[in-house]
């Protein structure tokens, strides 16, 4: 347990709960014992945040620190860049392996992503990412045995009961209601309000078919942060399950202007294109 | 032990009624009035000598009555705080006194051996019961029958009858001893009086030493006795006997005092062994003592009506309580749960639904068991934790039914455990408070501990924080502890604190101490305190971050703040569990909930004070009644005068508010309705400190300050003014005037004429000649009549200068000091929006200040895209080649690690499609091929344009979207329509997004657009709904059923709009023979639509009357028949417009019957069975063929066959088709 808790415990916890001002107010005030930690943390608030910008301002081309270099990759989303530092001495950080596993799976790179985090078996980072993967990989079973194993070392640290929360709504059924619990037990615990966590929350209430309550904690969502594009694309979710034609018109419109790459988008785009062909081939 | 009070010995108490208040008769001879709320001493009464031993209250009036060792029975008024009279007649030492519960009677009890009993209003004695043979040592009434108990020193309980005593003082006779010297002598030998009025009913024999103590019980036929011999003996008694019970063995010294319970089987007695001891009624067993050190007991009395007991000891009183009488509750959103009569109880807010849920502990035999402290709720797993003092401090973990059916199940299967607090921290982790050893467990819900911390600090109790976090309450101190990371993260000073109340949302708490109240945000920063004099019971968060809290009498709020006020005072202490509006609900002693009102609006108005929350305070203001002074009087004090002003109807209190808060336009205003001279000078001197001239100026003219004004005038250069000034001066014939304003003017001829006018001819002469105006001193010398030789010492001219007026710098009659322009306050706007009408768009420089934003907004985007511009991105050709390079180099070092990455499992999607035979959910699965081939061979659905848009939305809305890991795409988590019940892969279905029951909405919308008439819209419904109808998936046969009925209905809606429009396109056509035809034929065939009967009848009377109008007498007839078979005779009785109707269409029958032909050639045959052609619009007779649509089965002449479906638009006309299926 104690090793789980260092300095930067709460800052990493808001960072996953996408509190990323709070996490960086509170990484302010740390001392600066573990400054490559510090640093990465940082960044990737500011990444997460938009400022891809001042990241790579700050962190120099030819920095000697592979975290850091690593975060430049990330930032850049080139995992070309990962090749050289893919060496062990930096896989023995587990820091480094988190950030270039996110390198790699932006890259498409799964297997390799988890080939790094499976280094770290007992960094909660690395596990909850190996959590995220298997479930997008629809390895529910591998996703519920990875969590079972870490709440035995991590108990309830709120990054392991995010994981866990995660693998409950795939897992659905009675699990529902409880992955609810944990995002309002994160909320809580955390006091901030984040689009985030009101959006997971959301989705457990969706999952629940209760439509109405999902749609006020997605409101909420779009209180604490207009542009969030995955409460946009819940709320089009959400309206068409109450078939609500107009307002989902119009969540779709603009999670178009603000997030033209979304996921939910592409996967549109993709099912348009999809209809097209099917219906070629049926003519045929 | 509630409230110890150090007085010396204490020998009688007595409880008011009503009021806290407590009185004490004391052995040094006092007798004080205490307040047991306050604690405070409020009288002293002491004219007895010697020790008092009696007290009691009267139950209504302000009476209370003393006994003493000085022979005297007082009665006393505590009002006006004086003995009213003494009753003398016993010879030796009062033991006790008490009033009749109704009749105006006394008894006391006296060492002489008798009990007498007076009448306090003619204040004689009524009856002198003699027989015990040694000291009386207490008597009293039964509390409603005609009885009386004593207990003596001779070793007997009597038990007296006193019915004659009633009888006689009802017939009004009159009091035995009138003369009170005789009384006293009898007193002794009292035996040949009053025989007959009371007569010893029983002897209770059993006691081995004396009786000190006997009394009644409230209800049951019980008598309670204590003695000399320690023991506490209950007897029983009925109409010929009594006998004695049993006895309560324990006391080791002379027990003093005993009494029954008022509300529960419990027997208090107390005693010299400085104990009191608490008894089962039932099982006459042991279950509590109380203990003190040094002081023996003397006395004990119950309140009548609370649960309060006080007892007398050697150096004072205790007034306590026997149990906590507060309910154990926990609020979870919209519900409470509460601890009442052992059950766990759930309260509803919402419906005001309660209902037991389980039954928790109760005492074993022959044990006491204290009542739960406090609870603790779990929502997530539904589990409730119940600690109580019981065993030194213990918790029960009780798991409430999931569901539950109005009965309280039986919660036997508590886990246990010892601790003083526990509360949950956690979905499934609870923390325990050990205070011998100072810890703090944490525990799972299969109560094992799971981890041991010790406490950073000596803590008193712990209470529940946001998640992981828990409060530790020290005893001067309370610390914020997280106990996952163990780290203290706040702490605060505070008395020792009793309850925590956190705010909805987590963000402030309040600690409730014993006399304070502390709000603290949630890192435990100290926001205010609130003291309070009295005990503060409970507190509970208002939604908009008020609290509200309650003491022993009132109910109140407090700001965040630190503001704080009176909401309503209370009767009895009552604990708040929730607000919502006005509804205060809570939970009073008795353990039930109510719903108090209180009027929120003083508080939210001045929340939204605070807040700057000014629409609010607005709109507070506007809807209610809030004013007086208190409130003007917070606002000035809090400085909101210009709000205050819109409370103030008074003149002169909004002048003085218009002054403070500067708004000089109300100032003049009000200034004008009062008119006089002290509040102009007023109005005029702040306008002048604020430079409002024209103000100023108002304000002389109106008090008529001349002086001032032509001052103001001349510093203003205001030269036509000061001319005007000038001849008010002349008019008024004030010459000292005119010689200023000429002055200030700089007119020197005016001087001059004013000084000779006024009669000073050497003045006028001198300013004359100084200014060089030689023929006017000339004249003026001659008028006076004196020689210029003889004047002399004249200064010369040249020495002299001309005095000029100072000319004003600014000269603008209208000069105002230059203000700042400051956008109107929402006050100003919103009330004066009812006087004057909305102020029009100013214009200039806002605007100007826009575009100067607008201007730097695209400086700055113009910089921006700079920046990106400045970020080379690499082609992408190259990178994807690097990327394959590196997907290789990957793979390989994965294999050189000898990690295996797993393979993908099975998608949802794939499940899905797997798992369903129904088209909607391979729509949900993205398999839109096999959708479409499913949908044309069973609907022979051939167009799928139209239903593009909903494929779209039946796949994207299948899936909710969740971000995981930070950096990770959004994934898509699967929404399941059989959620709660598919546990295994092969039953997950996807979600429904077309339902039956919204389909019936849809329906009935379609219905009411037909009703209205309007056919377009109804058309566009019904249109939509019967495409969207394809897409709904059923549970049951039943429903399968009614799917199809909906499409049917749909279907026929959807021909008979297109019939009936396309009549009304007709009916617009130049009307020629055919067109006409046409028309009358399409009113017609609108009618066999297969249309609900309401609409069918307007269909019917629509086709009547065309056909009616064009004289086709025939088709009208036949129609009219139609409708009126509709409306059969005894449905219509009773409904006068369906009866006018009905009429009407018989007669037509009657008439259409004489003429019996059609005058234009229609297709048409009312009596002939038809089905109406779809696309055609004409009608298909029975018998003759049809093809079908393969979807809506919609009606076609045979020519159509192969053609797209007019109805439902996706269709082929004739199709082969097996059916749509919408059964899983």
């Amino acid at each position: 347990m104690s090793d789980l808790i260092d300095d930067f415990y709460s800052a990493r916890n808001l960072l996953y709960l996408g509190a990323y001002p709070q996490a960086l107010a509170a990484l302010s005030t740390l001392p600066p014992t573990n400054e490559t930690e510090l640093k990465s943390l940082q960044y990737r608030a500011h990444l997460s945040l938009g400022n891809k910008a001042q990241v790579l301002r700050e962190i120099p081309p030819t920095t000697s620190n592979a975290t850091l270099q690593a975060l430049r990759s990330l930032a850049l989303q080139d995992a070309t860049q990962l090749e050289d530092l893919l060496t062990a001495d930096n896989l023995q950080s587990p820091t480094f392996a988190v950030i270039a596993a996110h390198t790699l799976l932006a890259a498409g790179q799964k297997d390799e992503a988890l080939r790094l985090l499976d280094m770290h078996p007992r960094n909660l980072e690395c596990t909850t990412l190996t959590v995220a993967i298997y479930l997008g990989m629809d390895r529910l079973d591998l996703a519920q045995k990875l969590v079972a194993r870490v709440r035995g070392w991590a108990e309830d640290a709120p990054v392991a009961q995010l994981a866990e929360a995660w693998t409950a709504l795939v897992e659905g059924g009675q699990r529902y209601n409880e992955a609810y619990y944990v995002f309002m037990e994160l909320a809580q615990a955390s006091a901030v309000d984040t689009a985030r966590l009101y959006c997971a929350l959301a989705v457990s209430k969706m999952h629940l078919g209760q439509y109405d309550e999902a749609t006020s904690h997605l409101q909420s969502a779009l209180e604490a942060d207009p542009n969030d594009p995955d409460t946009l694309a819940n709320l089009v979710v959400c309206n068409s399950l109450t078939q609500s034609s107009e307002a989902r018109a119009r969540y779709l419109e603009q999670l178009a202007q603000v997030a033209p790459n979304h996921p939910f988008l592409r996967d549109l785009q993709q099912a348009d294109a999809r209809f097209d062909d099917a219906l070629a081939a049926m003519s045929k | 032990m509630a409230l110890s009070f150090h007085l010396s010995r204490v020998k009688g108490t007595a409880f008011h009624p009503k009021r806290p208040w407590v009185l004490a008769s004391l052995h040094n001879g006092s007798i004080q009035l205490w307040d047991y709320r306050m604690g405070t001493l409020l009288d002293r009464f002491e004219e007895h000598e010697g020790p008092v031993r009696g007290i009691s209250f009267h139950a209504t009036q302000e009476l209370f009555v003393s006994g003493g060792d000085d022979y005297k029975v007082k009665v006393w008024n505590y009002r006006t705080r004086r003995c009213i009279f003494t009753l003398q007649g016993h010879l030796d030492y009062v033991r006790t006194v008490y009033f009749h519960p109704e009749q105006p009677w006394i008894i006391s009890a006296s060492d002489d051996q008798t009990i007498r009993i007076w009448n306090w209003q003619s204040r004689q004695c009524i009856a002198v019961l003699t027989g015990h043979n040694h000291y009386v040592m207490c008597a009293q009434f039964h509390p409603t029958d005609d009885l009386v108990v004593s207990a003596c020193l001779d070793q007997t309980v009597r038990v007296w009858d006193i019915s004659g005593l009633r009888r006689k003082s009802a017939a009004g006779a009159q009091p035995m001893m009138n003369d009170p010297l005789s009384a006293q002598r009898m007193g002794a030998q009292g035996d040949f009086f009053n025989v007959t009025d009371v007569v010893v009913k029983f002897v209770l024999e059993g006691h081995t030493r004396g009786v000190n103590w006997a009394t009644f019980h409230p209800t049951m036929p019980l008598v309670l006795s204590c003695g000399d011999d320690r023991q506490v003996k209950i007897w029983r008694m009925n109409e010929s006997r009594a006998w004695e019970v049993d006895t309560c063995r324990g006391h080791y010294n002379n027990v003093n005092s005993a009494l029954f319970h008022p509300k529960r089987d419990f027997i208090l007695s107390d005693s010299e062994d400085k104990t009191i001891r608490v008894w089962d009624t039932s099982r006459r067993t042991l279950l509590q003592t109380f203990r003190r050190e040094q002081d023996r007991f003397w006395c004990l009395t119950a309140h009548p009506e609370l649960n309060l007991f006080a007892a007398g000891h050697d150096n004072g009183l205790v007034v306590f309580k026997m149990e906590r009488e507060r309910p154990a509750a926990a609020i979870h959103q919209n519900t409470l749960l509460y601890v009442k009569d052992s059950q766990i109880r759930l309260h509803d807010f919402s419906s005001a639904n309660d209902a037991p849920m389980i039954t928790i502990r109760t005492a074993p035999a022959g044990q006491y068991l204290p009542p739960p402290r406090s609870i603790s709720f779990n929502p997530a797993e539904k589990a409730v934790l119940v600690t109580s003092d019981a065993e030194g401090g213990s918790y029960d973990l009780y798991s409430l039914p999931r569901q539950f059916n109005g009965q309280a199940a039986d919660g036997g299967q508590a886990r246990r455990g010892g601790g003083s607090c526990a509360i949950w921290t956690g979905r499934n982790r609870f923390a325990v408070l050990d205070k011998a050893q100072q810890q703090i467990l944490i525990k799972d819900l299969s109560n094992q501990t799971t981890k041991t911390i010790k406490t950073p600090v000596v803590v008193e109790s712990i209470f529940a924080g946001p998640g992981s976090l828990i409060l530790l309450a020290t005893a001067s101190s309370v610390v914020l502890f997280d106990v996952q990371t163990r780290q203290t993260l706040g702490e605060i000073s505070a008395a020792p604190v009793k309850y925590v109340v956190w705010s909805s949302d987590m963000s402030t708490v309040a600690l409730l101490c014993k006399h304070t109240v502390t709000l603290a945000s949630k890192q435990l920063e100290q926001l205010c305190q609130i003291h309070e004099t009295i005990r503060i019971k409970s507190a509970v968060w208002d939604d908009s971050g008020v609290l509200l809290y309650s003491t022993l009498n009132h109910v109140k709020f407090a700001l965040p703040q630190g503001d704080s006020g009176i909401i309503r005072t209370i009767d009895n202490p009552v604990y708040l569990v929730r607000v919502q509006g006005g509804d205060l609900h809570c939970l009073d002693r008795e353990g039930s909930v109510q719903v108090l009102k209180i009027d929120p609006t003083e508080y939210r108005f001045k929340l939204a004070l605070v807040h700057r929350n000014y629409e609010e305070v607005v709109t507070i203001i506007r809807n209610s009644n809030l004013v007086g002074q208190s409130i003007i009087a917070y606002l000035q004090k809090n400085g909101y005068p210009e709000i205050a002003l819109h409370f103030v109807r008074d003149d002169t209190a909004r002048f003085e508010l218009a002054l403070e808060c500067g708004n000089m336009d109300i100032a003049l205003e009000t200034a004008k309705a009062i008119d006089k001279a002290a509040y102009w000078d007023k109005f005029g001197q702040e306008a002048l400190r604020r430079g409002h001239v024209q103000m100023v100026e108002l304000a002389y003219q109106r008090v008529r300050a001349y002086d001032k004004l032509s001052f103001l005038y001349s510093i203003t250069g205001n030269t036509d003014k000061l001319v005007k000034m000038q001849k008010i001066a002349i008019s008024r014939d004030d010459p000292q005037a005119r010689l200023q304003s000429s002055l200030y003017l700089g007119d020197v001829e005016d001087r001059v004429r004013v000084l000779r006018d006024s009669g000073q001819m050497s003045l006028a002469y001198l300013a004359a000649k100084t200014h060089g105006l030689v023929d006017e001193a000339e004249a003026i010398r001659e008028a006076a009549g004196i020689d210029e030789a003889d004047i002399v010492g004249l200064p010369s001219v040249e020495s002299a200068t001309l005095l000029q007026p100072t000319t004003a710098a600014h000269c603008y009659a209208e000069l105002d000091w230059p203000l700042l322009h400051v956008a109107k306050g929402i006050f100003d706007s919103k009330f004066s929006l009812g006087d004057k009408g909305a102020d029009g768009a100013r214009p200039g420089k806002p605007r100007v200040a826009d575009l100067t934003a607008a201007v730097a907004d695209i400086d700055l985007l113009g910089d921006e895209a700079e920046d990106e511009g400045g970020w080379g991105i690499d082609d992408d050709g190259e990178l994807d080649a690097e990327l394959a390079a590196e997907a290789t180099a990957a793979a390989e070092s994965a294999a050189a690690a000898g990690f295996m990455p797993p393979q993908p499992g099975l998608s949802e999607l794939e499940l899905w499609s797997r798992n369903s035979r129904l088209a909607v959910d391979q729509i949900a699965a993205g398999n839109f091929e096999r959708a479409m081939r499913l949908l044309r061979d069973q609907a022979g659905i051939s167009s799928f344009d139209a239903l593009k848009p909903a494929f779209l939305e039946i796949y994207t809305a299948s899936r909710s979207v969740l971000t995981t890991a930070p950096f990770a795409e959004a994934s898509r988590i699967p929404l399941r329509r059989n959620a709660s019940d598919a546990t295994e892969a092969s039953q997950f279905l996807p979600v429904r997004l077309f339902s039956l029951a919204s389909s019936l909405d849809q329906l009935e919308q379609g219905y009411r657009a037909t009703t209205a008439a309007k056919f377009d819209e109804a058309l566009g419904l019904f249109r939509r709904l019967l495409l969207s109808l394809i897409f709904v998936a059923v549970e049951t046969n039943e429903d399968a059923k009614e799917l199809k009925r909906v499409v049917k209905v749909c279907r026929e809606y959807v021909i008979g709009i297109s019939i009936e429009l396309e009549r009304a396109a007709v009916a617009k056509d130049e009307a020629t023979e055919e067109n006409l035809t046409r028309l009358v034929e399409l009113a017609a065939y609108f009618t066999h639509c297969g249309l609900r009967a309401d609409h069918e009848k307007l269909t019917l009377r629509l086709a009547m009357n065309t056909a009616y109008k064009h004289k086709c007498f025939r088709a009208a007839g036949g129609l009219a028949q139609r409708l009126a078979d509709l409306l059969p005779e005894q449905t219509v009785a009773g409904n006068r417009s369906a009866q006018q109707i009905r009429d009407k269409a018989l007669t037509m029958v009657s008439t259409c019957d004489l003429k019996s032909r059609d005058s234009l050639p229609i297709d048409y045959d009312a009596r002939n069975p038809l089905v109406v052609c779809a696309a055609s619009h004409t009608p298909i007779l029975g018998g003759e063929a049809t093809v079908n649509c393969s979807y809506c089965q919609a009606p076609y002449k045979p020519s159509f066959e192969g053609e797209l479906c007019r109805v439902c638009t996706i269709a082929q006309i004739g199709a082969q088709a097996t059916g749509l299926r919408s059964l899983d």
